[in-house]
């Protein structure tokens, strides 16, 4: 017996009888709690896509995809009597997963019901997990029974926030690596704050000897820091981790940061991310300063580099002027991904969505709104606190609950993936919840599916 | 009567005219591993120290990113970090400027890498000041020559405030000529509290810093009356400034080839040298002396009159000035070559021997190595070998059963810190 799937229409007439035979089927099990529980209707034009299952050209059974508000739903999944138990309804569920994936969909959800404990078992044969009732279900946890399964591994990050120890610093993002982590953000303390304050960039670097699968990427101050010492940290720390490097940008404008340093007085928000820009750019030409195949070892000639693949920068501008080249030659990633954070919509927002590779946002609507204006791939970030986390009435273990939290939240933000804050004990065990299965070691370009980019200057020599 | 101990360090050989980058064995010189494999054989040799150094721009010939020798290196202070998680007892000098530095965020940065290394963090404690290292800053080459030193005595009293302040929550209150800084203690109190400082160079401004500040120095002479002449005069200076005579420890640059006979070390010698400088280095090497280019010159032909160089032209940019006299080291050259009828190439080499190498069988190179030490000539050596990452292991497993054997040298790490060891 073969499954054959055709795509079909919302509205087509076999389509709209499945949907009849499944209500007759379904309603009464819920005719008790109908006047309590409030009934969500279909607008037809959210229907992403709609199939149908035929055995012997004989129709069988239909399933649909659905856009609900941020989240995108497996809806009517129906297979008629003469199709049960013979396996039609897992050939439906395959489908249109392949379908959502085929249109980018990261994340799946669908919404089943209390009374129905075979699709329920169905869906979690199949890689399902329990989650609270989301969207239009919202609160309802007399009916809905709301499963979410993801198309592809949401990218799992948390901060690592120094207390001083040296120690307790590496073993914490030892710990969540070994928890799956893909990314740690490693803070660096305001110098003059009061807080005991490590070198984050040395942090990193120490790290990459004990970690395997996290990139490492430390906070850096723009403002107080040299270009150039920038460019070749950050270049080192992706060298040592062999490619599982980011950094983020930060622009001090903290008085007490700059009585501490002593070179320069603090500038405005607005100045400090103009300034900031100009930092980044000054770094990323410097990390391409060395085009990749620059070191040449020719015996022949005595020749160790190509001196005409190796490049001074000549950044020149109103905030500092660098000549360049980097003494780094260029890391494994290329330019390693920069991350900026944002919690309002002010200068560093604009510079998130002209110069980022990875934005964290402090929210979904910022999540969003940074996606809708950048004019690129990017990849985006929202911050989590697992203690926020709702428990689904089906919920078979807290951990799936994190799990299930964070696609949810992924979903509204229309993120890649999650930060986990909060005390570190609820962060580690939601990136433990979260976290993919262990993969090859691989470069954070790799983990995210960003390109390595060109040296400029190889552009120009060419 | 005890013998004087010895104390080693180990050159990282990265970029340096001495490192062969063209043999089957020469090795990755960014490669974090490379870094890795090179300290754990020196720790392995139960030496004091490994040492980084560090450039900040890549050097320059006539205007041009000089292409002969091996370049490219990583932030000193980020791959020692690394290197700190992967040894246990070796102490970690870094080469870090204090023209182009802050003097707060360097003393943290330090303290960092005694807080990763458990107390095994040093700093080389070096000037700059030209404008060419400047391109690639902030504040350009904004310092004059005299200030240099000035600064860097400030630099090292403001990083002193804060990793003495370490621990506690002291107000930290800097006001000097260079410095105006109000912050808060806020880093931890760190196993060595202040980093092992080492200083190089010679000038008596030089000396004076070494003698404020280091414990230890990296001195260019091996053996002789220059070697004599300057570690009495540190010891002089020591005693005039209330600290022990032996309170710095002079570690002698020392590059060696061994061989298992006499024989054998000196043809290791020369084609160490050989390799060292080619055809192309040779020329370069010449150029830069005579203050021009030559396009066409024959390294394996005489080298060019005294009369084509021109004078006051430095065609080198990025390594210490080595051409203050051009004419007269010009002339120097020529009459040495003629005397022994030697190519550009083979005077290069003769000129370029670099600091008159440590060559012999493993008990005859630790013979001398004990001469030196027992005659207060230094306290030690910093060990240039000339191949990344391997270069040092012949050293370790023959030349240090040796000197153990002569009773000069440690038979296992003492102490806690790096500045247990070395003193």
């Amino acid at each position: 017996m073969t499954v054959e799937i055709a795509v079909s229409h919302w509205d087509e007439a076999r389509v709209v009888r499945f949907r009849e035979l499944m209500d007759a089927e379904v309603q009464p099990l819920y005719a008790h709690l109908y006047d309590r529980v409030t009934r969500v209707s279909v607008d037809p034009t959210t229907i992403i896509a709609t199939l149908i299952a035929s055995v012997d050209d004989e129709p069988v059974g239909t399933v649909a995809l659905k856009q609900t508000g941020p989240y995108v739903e497996v809806k009517r999944l129906y297979v008629a009597e003469a199709g049960r138990r013979s396996g039609v309804a897992g050939v439906l569920m395959s489908a249109i997963e392949a379908e959502a994936v085929s249109r980018g969909v990261r994340t799946l959800f669908l919404q089943t019901g209390s009374s129905q404990p075979n699709a329920m078992a169905l869906y979690e044969r199949d890689g399902w997990i329990p989650t609270a009732p989301y969207g239009p279900y919202e609160g309802d946890e007399l009916l809905s029974r709301c499963y979410v399964k993801h198309l592809s591994d949401p990218v799992i990050a948390a901060v690592v926030a120094p207390d001083g120890s040296a120690d307790r610093a590496i073993g914490a993002i030892e710990a969540l690596d070994a928890a799956g982590a893909d990314l740690v953000i490693i803070e660096d303390a305001p110098i003059a704050g009061g807080v005991i304050g490590l070198d984050a960039p040395m942090l990193a670097g120490a790290a990459a000897a004990t970690t395997h699968r996290a990139a490492l990427a430390p906070r850096i101050d723009t403002i107080h820091t040299e270009p150039f010492n920038v460019a070749k940290a950050v270049q080192t720390v992706d060298w040592t981790a062999a490619g599982r490097a980011a950094w983020v940008a930060t622009a001090s404008t903290s008085a007490a940061d700059a009585r501490a340093l002593g070179r320069r007085a603090e500038p405005t928000g607005e100045a400090a991310w103009s300034e900031a820009a100009a930092v980044i750019e000054a770094v990323q030409r410097l990390e391409d300063s060395w085009e990749d195949d620059a070191e040449i070892r020719d015996r022949r000639t005595g020749q160790f580099i190509d001196k005409d693949r190796v490049h001074h920068v000549h950044v020149e501008n109103k905030f500092f002027s660098v000549v360049g080249p980097s003494i780094v030659p260029r890391s494994p990633q290329g330019r390693v991904p920069l991350i900026i954070e944002i919690s309002q919509e002010d200068d560093s927002f604009t510079v998130a969505v002209a110069a980022a590779d990875i934005v964290r946002a402090a929210t979904p609507t910022l999540a969003r709104r940074v996606r809708e204006l950048a004019d690129r791939p990017l990849t985006v970030l929202v911050d989590v606190d697992p203690a926020d986390a709702p428990r689904a009435p089906h919920e078979r273990s807290a951990a799936e609950g994190l799990a299930a939290f964070a696609a949810d939240v992924c979903a509204v933000a229309d993120a890649d993936g999650v930060v986990f804050t909060g005390p570190s004990a609820g962060v580690l065990a939601a990136v433990s919840a979260s976290a993919a299965e262990s993969h090859e070691p691989q470069t954070l370009r790799e983990r995210l599916g960003m390109a390595r980019p060109v040296s400029r200057y190889a552009k120009e020599s060419a | 009567m005890t013998k004087r101990k010895m104390h080693l360090g180990a050159h990282f050989p990265g970029v340096n005219q001495t490192t062969i980058w063209n043999r089957p064995e020469s090795g990755s010189q960014i490669d974090p591993a490379s870094f890795t494999r090179f300290a754990q054989s020196a720790e392995r040799g139960l030496m004091d120290l490994m040492f980084l150094a560090e450039g900040l721009r890549l050097r320059e010939h006539d205007g041009e990113i000089h292409d002969l020798d091996v370049v490219g290196r990583p932030d000193t202070l980020v791959q020692l970090a690394q290197v700190a998680r992967q040894t246990s007892h070796i102490g970690l000098i870094a080469t870090l400027s204090t023209t182009f530095n802050e003097p707060v965020e360097f003393a943290r940065q330090l303290a960092s890498l005694d807080a990763l290394s458990g107390g095994r963090a040093g700093w080389n404690l070096v000037t700059s000041h030209d404008a060419f290292f400047g391109a690639n800053f902030r504040r350009g080459g904004y310092l004059a020559d005299d200030d240099r030193y000035e600064r860097a005595r400030a630099f090292a009293d403001a990083a002193i405030a804060v990793w003495d302040a370490a621990g506690t929550r002291d107000e930290i209150r800097i006001r000097d000529r260079f410095f105006n800084l109000d912050a808060r203690a806020s880093l931890p109190a760190t196993p060595q509290g202040r980093p092992v400082i080492m200083q190089a160079g010679l000038s008596p401004a030089g000396r004076d810093i070494a003698v404020r500040y280091a414990e230890t120095v990296f001195s260019p002479f091996l053996r002789g009356s220059a070697a004599d002449d300057y570690a009495s005069d540190l010891r002089a200076r020591l005693v005039a400034a209330g600290r022990p005579e032996d309170g710095i420890k002079i570690l002698a640059s020392a590059s060696f080839a061994l061989g298992d006979t006499h024989e054998e070390a000196i043809e290791q010698a020369r084609q160490d040298q050989r390799d060292q400088v080619s055809a192309a280095t040779a020329v370069r090497h010449i150029e830069s002396i005579w203050g021009r280019r030559f396009d066409d010159l024959d390294p394996d032909g005489p080298l060019p009159p005294v009369s084509d160089v021109v004078d006051g032209v430095e065609l080198s940019a990025g390594r210490a000035k080595m051409h203050q006299d051009q004419r007269g080291r010009a002339a120097d050259l020529v009459a040495r070559a003629e005397a022994e009828n030697l190519s550009v190439r083979d005077a290069v080499i003769r000129a370029t021997t670099f600091g008159a190498p440590l060559v012999g069988t493993p008990a005859e190179v630790a013979r001398v190595m004990d001469e030196h030490v027992q005659s207060r000539a230094c306290h030690g050596f910093m060990l240039i070998p000339t191949i990344t990452p391997t270069g040092l292991d012949r050293f370790v497993d023959e030349v240090i059963p040796e000197l153990q054997e002569r009773g000069v040298y440690r038979t296992e790490y003492e102490g806690e810190t790096f500045r247990d060891r070395l003193t």
